[in-house]
């Protein structure tokens, strides 16, 4: 495997199982994820903006070989997709969580 | 900038208008979904976060960080991904009993 796709394999080693594990279940308890999007795409480009500030700024960096290369200002690719898919995860754990709490727990 | 200051410009400010706004979903019982959300938040990317910075995929100024880490991650990391989590679900779970 070649080292730049380290990040990426690291992300989606861990995300992609978990993320069709949700996706399942959500499709077998009928739940939808349309209550998920705005706020899943929101928060994305919000903390997107935010990482550019912060390498700009130095806060944190990467290793440049074991990145693909492909930037978004100075966010890299794997970081964007990094916040898409943890957003996700953290979306689709918040319905199933909130849907097991029941409406008992609403009041 | 330090990572506190990154947290507290971007980060803390967004959860505490959307934790105000959603303030009577969370008085009504929907911090306890949000409570297991967290403990399998921390279970799951504490040692994935720890693995990438042992393999060098991200490091940290030395300056910008107080220092102290939990399994090799620095404690505002930990925090970044507490307080996020709670940005984004605390949103979900305002949209999903409304639209309910």
């Amino acid at each position: 495997m070649s080292e730049r796709l380290s990040y990426v394999w690291h992300l989606g080693a861990w995300a992609v199982p978990i993320l069709a594990l949700q996706a399942v279940v959500l499709v077998w308890v009928g739940a939808s994820a349309r209550p998920a999007v705005v706020p899943v795409l929101v928060v994305t480009a919000w903390l997107v903006a935010a990482d550019h500030v912060a390498i700009q700024a130095g806060v944190w960096h990467f290793d440049d070989a074991k990145l693909v290369g492909l930037r978004v200002g100075a966010v890299p690719v794997e970081e964007v997709l990094f916040f898409l898919v943890t957003n996700a995860l953290i979306a689709g754990g918040t319905i199933l969580l909130d849907g097991l709490a029941g409406p008992g727990a609403r009041r | 900038m330090t990572y506190v200051a990154f947290l507290a410009l971007f980060v803390v400010p967004p959860l505490v208008v959307v934790a105000l706004l959603c303030r009577h979903d969370l008085a009504h019982g929907g911090w306890r979904p949000l409570a297991a959300l967290l403990a399998i938040v921390y279970a799951t990317a504490t040692p994935w976060d720890g693995a990438a910075i042992a393999r060098g995929y991200w490091g940290f100024a030395p300056g910008r960080i107080l220092g102290a880490r939990a399994f090799g991650v620095p404690v505002e990391e930990l925090a970044f991904f507490g307080l996020w989590t709670l940005l984004t679900a605390i949103w979900v779970q305002h949209r999903l009993r409304s639209a309910s």
